[in-house]
Parts: C-alpha cells; structure tokens; sequence
C-alpha cells in the first residue's frame, strides 16, 4: 500500500518529524501560562491514559474482557500508600510495590479464571472487583476503611520534589511515554504476536503452537502492572484516597475509555483517557444529564464508530503521511467491506 | 427450630425473586450470546414503572402492575431496538459494551427524574405476619415465592408447548439451521428480549414493597440475580430458579448466623466457586466447542 516515491517533501518531513512534535507540545504545554487547575487535569488524564492502555494490553491486544479493571488500580494505589505511610518505606519502592503487588493478584485471579471462556473470564474480573472494593472498605486496620488514607507524602526523587502540579505533569509524562514505548514494544514482539493470535482465534493459536494459557497469563500480569503503577501515581498526585474511586462502577468508565478510543489502539487509548477525563469536566454546566449522555454515547460509539478515536487518528495520521490518498480511501474500503460481506 | 424455619421462608422468598432476575439473564445470554449487564437495571426500572403507576398517576394495584408491566415492555423494546439490534453480527466485546453503556444510561436517567432518594412502595399482598404454628409469615413472602417459581413453571411451559416458544428455542439453539426452517428469526430475538425485560421489570415490582426503590437498586439486585443465573447454570432455565433460591436462603443464614458483610460477600463468593469448580453450573451440560 504504501507508495514511498509519491511522498513529497512535506509528508517526508511530517513522517519523520510527527512523534516528536506531539512530545515536544506535551513538553510546553506548562509554560502556556496554563493554571494549576488544567495542570492537575492534565495529570489526571495521562493517569488514566496509562490505565487505559493497560486494560488494552488484556482487552484489546489479547480479547479478555475485563469488567474489573478499577480494582488492580485501587490495589496499586493502597499498596503505594499503605508502604509510604504505615511503613514509611521509600516512595521509589512504594511504586515497584504497587505495580508488583498488583500483578501478583492478577496471577492468582488468573491462575484459575483464564482457562475459562471468554465471558466466564469477566464474570470473574466483575466478582473479583467487587471483593477488592468490600476489602478495601472493610479492612479498616490496613486500609482506614471508608476514612482512607491521608497524608501520602509528595513525591521526592534525590532531594528534588515533586510536590507542584508542573513538576509533577513531567513526571506523569515520562510515566505515560516509559508505558507507551513498553506496551508498543509488547505488542511488535513475539509475546504480541500471540496475543493477538489468541484475540483472532484462541483454538487456531493452541494449533499453531502458542501456549494460550500463558501468553494469557503474561498479559494479564502486564496488564495489572501498568494498572498498579498507574494507581501508585494517583495516589501520589491526590495524596488522599478512599474507597469510592474504587468502586466497581468505575471499571465501566475505563471499558468506555478504551471504547471511545478505539479498542487495541495505544494512540487511541491516550485520547480516550484524555477525552473522558477533560468531557465530564467541561460539560459540568449541563449537570446530572452528562451522565445519560455518557451512556448513550458509549452504546453510539460502539455502533457507528467501532474505531473510536483511534480510527480517526489513523486516518488524519494515514492522509498527512500520504499512505492515504483523500477520495480514493473510500472507494478501496468499500471493495474491501463487499469482499468480506 | 422455629427460627431456623423463619429464615428459610424469608430466604425462599428472597430467592425466587433472584431467580426471576436470573432467568432473564439466563434468556438473553442463549439467545443472544451476550451478558446482558442493563439486565439489573431493567429491574430497577419495573420498580419505577409500578411506581409511577401507583403512586404517581394513582392507578389501583391490580391496574398499576400490569401497567408497570406493560412499561418494561415498551423500555424493553425500545432498548433492543436501539442497542442490541444494530449489534446483532458484532463481535461479542463490542455488545458486552453496549450493555454496560444500557445500563449507565438507565441508571442515570431515572436519577434524574427522581432524584437521589429512596421511595417507599406500600405493600401488595399485606404487610401484616400471620401466625402458622409458631411461624410468623408475611404474605408478602408467601406471595413472591409463589409467583416466582410459578412464573419460571409457566416459562419452561411456554418455551417447551406453545408454537412460537418452540421457534424461540430453535433461534437459541442455532440461528442459521432455525432460518432455514421457516423461523422468523429476528421476530424472535425480539420477542425473546422484551420477554426477559418484561420479567427482570416483574421482579422489580415484586421486590419494591420490601426494599426501598432506589436507582442503584440494579446494581446489587443485577449482581445477585447474576449469580445466581451462573450457579444455576447460564444455560439453563430452570437452573437459575434453584440457583437463585439457594442463594437466597444461603445469604439470610448467613446474615443471621453470620454478619451483614458476609450477606454481601457471599454471592460473589458463589461465583468464584462456580467459576473454578464447575463453570457450566449445577445444573448446566458441559458444553462443548466445535472447531
């Protein structure tokens, strides 16, 4: 498909060139002027940009849906705090802990859960996220019950903190770009490759010789990392968490997440996250009905736009790099879409 | 002794509303092939439904019920129209989706409408406890534990006698071999849906005298009755009625004998275990995947 000879020079230069100007805007954006306020919804977005990429390492790299994901968040950020507060371990430890811990739970819910079909495998994730969500809200003496936990210290890295919002958004996008270069890695290697065989077709996969049930495993574990780490950050940003950001209904704002940004699509998955977190934010003024909206959105998305975002990133992506040639796209796709009907 | 009985009765009654939530499930789930997860807040809105009937417009109870009934019906409808029927070839993560986005719209739009608050449904059979040899009963669980198990009876009967339950059986079993054989298909996807959601909305409004009505109502009822459905075996009908009256008398034993926390954790612990020991449910065949 791709016709290198026809690039002008222009497309040459935006092809080389796209990564990092979107880096180098990211870079900027604290020294617009912008206020505290959009700094820490900027970090707030890139926290669940991170989330939502790990869920697509399970959901939509390898086809596990997971109706839980909210809980190896709220693991990853009680661990983060319970090691920095009750035992005032290091903060650097506290986010290994979290991303380790996390991955621990997710093997001993997968060990026996993913040899399961599919819809059995979320049943399991819903049932475990509802536990983790009781845990958490009845364990007080680990967890501080329904009180929370305070006072999660700012984060310090050899003496420099990170306590304002700027410096932490830094911190937040090397977090983002360390997840995104990690997961884009997994995915154009052998390990992504099962995935996605075992996402296409489980049973053509165990005959071609993958070992579903540990490539399975491996992104589930994966998967439950990034969650745990992405938790830890939230933690340290908020300083304070209680069990409600936990709470089981909010695995379904992550599954719309990843939804609208296009299922099995790192791009995508960075504007979903984005997206939903600054969309409620903004449409503040229409009140209660954002959430209505929200939910209709969701089922219009999957409907008309089964791409999400994603999609629309290809295609702007695919018309500047001039692999995609405008008016002719469209008759290409539709003999496609014949061919498969 | 007698306390014991007391529990039993009051889980029984519990349990057969579960099994009605779980059947509901259970019927999207084979004909469907997905999860239904608005199923629980299709229950919460049968609970609207009687009460704006009753208490709102002020229809008599034997009129409000029906009503109500007929409500779901429409909502029902109306949802498979919009949500379900233009995925009806989608892969099954997409309708997974759908129906979670169902039930945040459901959820949310009655919490507009009415609020945050908890309503109060009066009784429908009598609130007062009769006295059966040292047992005080409320007819109100008598009542629900009847109609529940007598509405799967004449389900399974339905599905099993009638004509179009025959054709709605063969477009579960297979979709394609069912076309072929003159079945019109989609009007029984259809009917199928609206079925389930005229169901999932006659729990509501069973429950709604004993608990109070309240828009997250579907969220732990959806859960429970979920359970239950998976206990019984997802592909079973009258499995999710035995499911859900074991979990039932399971949950108030283990509230009287146990703590509340435990009442709650117990049907996801049901879960799990179904889960890891037999997937299929108690009484589920083990299905077989052709390649």
């Amino acid at each position: 498909m791709e016709m290198k000879n026809n690039l002008n020079p222009a497309q040459k230069i935006y092809k080389r060139t796209r990564i990092w100007i979107i880096l180098a805007l990211a870079v900027l954006l604290p020294f617009t002027g912008v206020n505290n306020y959009i700094l820490h919804m900027a970090n707030i977005s890139m926290m669940f940009a991170i989330l939502t990429i790990s869920l697509n390492v399970l959901s939509g790299f390898t086809g596990l849906m997971s109706v839980g994901h909210i809980a190896f968040f709220g693991i990853g950020a009680y661990t983060a705090a319970i090691l920095t507060t009750k035992l005032g371990m290091p903060i650097l430890l506290g986010f290994i802990g979290a991303g380790v811990i996390s991955a621990l739970f997710s093997l001993l819910l997968g060990l026996p859960t993913l040899r399961l079909k599919g819809m059995y495998f979320s049943v399991a994730t819903m049932a475990f996220g509802e536990i983790i969500y009781q845990c958490i809200k009845n364990m007080e003496w680990l967890t501080g019950g329904t009180k929370g936990i305070t006072k999660i210290p700012a984060i310090e890295i050899f003496g420099v903190s990170f306590k304002s919002y700027n410096r932490f958004y830094y911190l937040m996008l090397i977090g983002l770009v360390l997840t995104v270069v990690l997961t884009y890695n997994l995915l154009h290697s052998r390990s992504g490759r099962a995935m996605l065989a075992i996402r296409a077709n489980d049973i053509a996969a165990e005959a071609m010789g993958v070992n579903v049930v540990t490539y399975k495993l491996v992104a589930f574990m994966v998967s439950a990392f990034f969650a745990g780490i992405a938790g830890a950050f939230y933690a340290h940003e908020m300083r304070y968490i209680s069990p409600e950001t936990f709470a089981s209904v909010e695995s379904a704002s992550l599954l719309a997440m990843m939804v609208v940004g296009g299922i099995g699509s790192i791009p995508g998955a960075i504007l979903g996250g984005i997206a939903l977190t600054i969309l409620p934010e903004a449409m503040r003024f229409i009140g209660e009905f954002r959430l209505v909206l929200y939910g209709a959105a969701v089922v219009a998305i999957i409907i008309f736009a089964p791409k999400g975002l994603g999609g629309l990133v290809d295609w702007v992506d695919g018309v500047l790099s001039g692999t995609i040639k405008l008016g002719k796209k469209r008759k290409a796709e539709t003999a496609n879409e014949e061919a498969q009907v | 002794m007698t306390f014991f009985l007391q529990q039993l009765v009051q889980g029984l009654a519990l349990g057969s509303i579960y099994g009605l939530i779980a059947i509901g499930y259970v019927l999207i789930y084979n004909t469907w092939g997905v999860l239904n997860f608005a199923q629980g807040d299709m229950v919460m809105v049968g609970a609207f439904t009687a009460l704006i009937a009753y208490t709102y417009i002020g229809l008599p109870m034997w009129l409000a019920i029906p009503t109500a009934v007929l409500m779901c019906i429409v909502i029902g409808y109306l949802i498979e129209l919009c949500a379900f029927r233009p995925l009806i070839n989608a892969e099954n993560q997409r309708r997974l989706i759908a129906t979670i986005g169902v039930g945040i719209f459901l959820r949310n739009l009655i919490q507009i409408i009415f609020g945050a608050d908890a309503f109060a449904f009066p009784s429908i059979f009598g609130n007062k406890a009769i006295d059966i040899g040292g047992l005080m009963i409320v007819p109100q669980d008598i009542w629900n534990t009847v109609i529940g198990i007598l509405l799967v009876v004449l389900l399974m009967l339905f599905l099993k006698k009638t004509r179009i339950g025959k054709a709605m059986r063969a477009t579960a079993q297979d979709r394609e071999a069912a076309r072929l054989m003159g079945v019109n298909v989609r009007q029984c996807m259809s009917l199928t849906f609206v079925l389930s959601s005229a169901i999932g909305g006659f729990a509501g409004i069973l429950l709604s005298p004993k608990y109070f009505v309240i828009a997250s109502l579907g969220l732990t009822f959806g859960n429970k009755g979920f359970a239950a459905a998976l206990f019984g075996g997802i592909a079973s009908n009258a499995g999710s009625m035995v499911g859900g009256i074991t979990l039932g008398v399971l949950e108030s034993l283990a509230a009287t004998y146990g703590s509340s926390t435990w009442q709650t954790a117990i049907a996801f612990l049901i879960l799990f275990l179904t889960l890891i020991v037999k997937p299929s449910g108690i009484m589920g065949k083990k299905d077989i995947r052709k390649v």
